[in-house]
């Protein structure tokens, strides 16, 4: 089956550009805020990074997007930008940009009364035409909304574009904002188990192709529905539909990043691993360190899970969102 | 290896002018519209108050293991739809249980209604009002209830946001799938409640009819906003050939691209070469397409484009292109699903729905976009389209099952 080489990645985050061990930001508390505040990305300025054009009404997750975007096109070979796909996992798109024209409508003199430029902002998958529009992607864009396991449905779309021969590379990855319209949906979908860590934002993105160049790949990405209240089955399952998909022994995975905690599926999570890949495995969970960046953590994860794992050797991500979908990926540093 | 060929042997549409395959293709097929006054919301200070919602819905009827208090209407409606389809295609979800199945529903901006519920609670006092179990509804997802629901652990749920061409490009999705063997099955289309925010938004920039939608025509004036879900089945066609399923139809290929242009005006050269790129996936000539499932929104812009693009695909010897938004409204992300159901309902019927509300037909279009009446036609192909804000193109091509 067709493997995906990640020919190069990007990602803006409480850490800055490119970089994920580094000091993340502060947590920025404030009276509109949930109690665990946000943690944003430091000094991100979208007309330094994406240039002055088009610019006065984009949400902060679709910028990110853009300059990672731009970044991973600036540093590839020239390519075919009608065979480049664009594939970016959300929560919501911006809900902030979302609400506000909803509650202008409820709220103004008159029910129409909503800011016209920001009306395409507030299509889910403005994104995607954004990067199109900045970058002259003219391969096919989607958008994934979804939890925790989008980046997981991102990954195995994103491989189909590539099999199928309609496409040379694919940008895929997914991003986030944390305004205060995202903070409080998450704060308010967090389950009682999960730890109130500040909501985080940013975009990681991945150059995705299909040849067999050396160098790092995901092998599989498969997912399972808990649809019996036993969450630690379905990551189990999952897990070894990935592994069998990969042609990968359980023990052979070195490093397992997991996301699960943030849905308050700790446990469950740790006993899924237990039971599939045994004791062995280097646990990971360096992601949390930027805050709950929702869609996103998956992607984050898959790249702490890169630059804790050796060349060559075996590694894991995990999701098991707060609707019981689980998800698996497993890759070759 | 040549690719599977794909099946199509479920339809299964929500939709304001019928639910379930038998009485939407009666209703497409007469003509019927589907517009009424807006009861999703109060309407009060709107200049224009009219849309085409799905009537008289009760989750309740189509949801079994899903708790309708807790299911926003956008999952309702593709619950429904892949309930209807699955039915139409003679399948059980528990003899699914063993195969690999896709579910992948487009949308545009998913759950739309409980977003509009977060507005109302956030209006006063700012998102802090938010109520957990509306927060839970918005976020619930619609392939995941799908799942859920019909109790599919195992199916690979997605959505694909793509504003109104989402549609398309779950089915397209979805073709890909199934041909390199990943899925066996796939329930795919598309889903959208009705929205007070997308409906201001529409109001705001004049793109909402102030009577009647009228794609192609002179007079058009804009589009009616409108909601639904449609579903298909597609399944592996040496496999449902080998449960002796109904075949409809086959989905010959499918496209998509991006205009990467402009954020809401439609390019007329990306449209033509999607329509371009699908006759290549399919191995088809244009003249081979003998209708086509126009996007047709009714909008002066749209329309206008639309025929351009398929002028310079087609040349002179344009087939007849139905706008069936005329009767349904614009469903956004569930319209170009519903499309791609009356295409399929129209190849079956070898019979072509009409554009209703239709006056005279702008000379800057001039198609024959077959006004008021539908007629019978000899149909092997017909070509759904499906365009989006964003830039998003998706066109998909119904092709009769080979005896």
């Amino acid at each position: 089956m067709t493997t995906l080489r990640i020919a190069d990645r990007a990602t803006w985050s409480a850490c800055g550009p490119d970089a994920l061990d580094t000091e993340p930001a502060a947590a920025v508390h404030a009276p509109d805020l949930p109690p665990g505040g946000i943690r944003p990305v430091p000094g991100f300025d979208p007309a330094v990074e994406i240039g002055p054009k088009g610019i006065r009404s984009m949400d902060r997750a679709t910028a990110f997007a853009v300059a990672a975007a731009g970044r991973l096109l600036d540093r590839a070979a020239p390519a075919d930008r009608s065979r480049t796909a664009l594939v970016l996992a959300t929560t919501a798109g911006s809900l902030q940009t979302m609400l506000d024209l909803g509650t202008d409508s409820l709220t103004k003199p008159r029910p129409h009364q909503v800011d016209p430029g920001r009306i395409p902002v507030g299509v889910m998958n403005y994104a995607a035409g954004q990067c199109a529009i900045h970058h002259r992607i003219t391969g096919p864009g989607v958008i994934l909304p979804g939890g925790r396991s989008a980046p997981v449905l991102a990954l195995r779309y994103a491989r189909r574009l590539l099999a199928s021969g309609r496409v040379d590379q694919v940008l895929c990855g997914a991003s986030e904002e944390a305004t205060p319209a995202r903070a409080w949906l998450e704060h308010r979908t967090r389950p009682a188990t999960a730890p109130t860590v500040p909501i985080g934002e940013g975009c990681a993105m991945l150059r995705l192709v299909a040849d067999t160049a050396p160098g790092p790949r995901i092998t599989a990405a498969a997912t399972e529905l808990d649809c019996t209240g036993d969450p630690a089955s379905a990551l189990a399952t999952a897990l070894r539909r990935a592994l069998a998909t990969a042609a990968t022994d359980p023990d052979e995975i070195r490093t397992a990043a997991t996301t699960a905690a943030l849905d308050g599926h700790h446990d469950a999570e740790t006993r899924a691993l237990t039971a599939v890949l045994g004791p062995a495995a280097t646990r990971l969970t360096a992601h949390t360190a930027i805050g709950d960046t929702s869609a996103a953590a998956a992607a984050f994860a898959l790249l702490h899970a890169l630059d804790a794992t050796a060349p060559g050797d075996a590694f894991a991500v995990t999701t098991l969102d707060r609707r019981g979908l689980a998800g698996c990926l497993i890759g070759r540093a | 290896m040549s690719a599977r060929r794909v099946a199509i042997t479920g339809l299964g549409p929500v939709s304001p002018i019928g639910t379930g395959r038998a009485a939407f293709a009666e209703a497409l097929l007469a003509g019927r519209s589907g517009r009424r006054p807006v009861t999703a919301f109060d309407p009060a200070g709107f200049q224009i108050r009219h849309g085409c919602e799905v009537p008289d819905f009760d989750p309740a009827a189509w949801l079994e293991r899903l708790d309708p208090a807790a299911t926003g209407r956008g999952a309702a409606f593709a619950v429904a739809a892949a309930r209807l389809a699955l039915a139409d295609a003679g399948l059980d979800p528990a003899g699914l249980r063993g195969a690999a199945v896709l579910i992948a529903m487009g949308t545009s901006d998913t759950e739309a209604q409980e977003e509009d519920r977060l507005a109302v609670e956030a209006a006063a006092g700012g998102p802090a009002g938010f109520d957990s179990a509306t927060a839970a509804r918005y976020t619930g997802g619609t392939a995941v209830q799908v799942a859920r629901d019909l109790n599919l652990p195992g199916a690979e749920p997605v959505d694909l946001s793509a504003a109104c061409a989402a549609g398309n490009h779950a089915i397209a999705h979805s073709l890909d799938a199934i041909r390199m063997g990943d899925a066996d099955i796939a329930l795919c289309g598309g889903s959208d409640s009705f929205s007070r925010r997308m409906f201001a938004s529409f109001h705001r920039v004049g793109t909402l009819a102030p009577d009647a939608c009228r794609p192609f025509d002179a007079d058009r004036a804009g589009t009616v906003v409108g909601e639904g879900a449609g579903v298909l089945v597609l399944e592996a066609l040496d496999r449902a050939l080998a449960r002796g399923a109904r075949i409809i139809g086959e989905v010959a290929g499918a496209a998509s691209n991006c205009d990467a242009r402009h954020p809401v005006a439609p390019d007329t050269a990306s449209v033509a070469e999607c329509i371009r790129l699908a006759h290549l996936d399919a191995g088809i000539e244009p003249s081979q397409v003998d209708a086509i499932c126009a996007h047709g929104t009714g909008t002066p812009v749209n329309d206008v484009n639309e025929a351009r693009s398929i002028r310079k695909v087609f040349g002179d010897a344009v087939p007849p292109v139905v706008a069936v938004k005329s009767m349904l409204g614009h469903a956004m992300g569930a319209s170009a699903a519903l499309g791609a159901i009356a295409a399929a309902v129209a190849l079956d019927a070898q019979f072509l729905p009409p554009t209703v509300n239709h006056r005279r037909t702008d000379p800057e279009c001039d198609v024959d976009c077959v006004p008021n009446t539908g007629r019978p036609a000899a149909l092997r192909v017909v070509e759904n389209h499906g365009f989006g804000f964003g830039g998003s193109n998706a066109v998909v091509l119904i092709a009769k099952a080979a005896a």
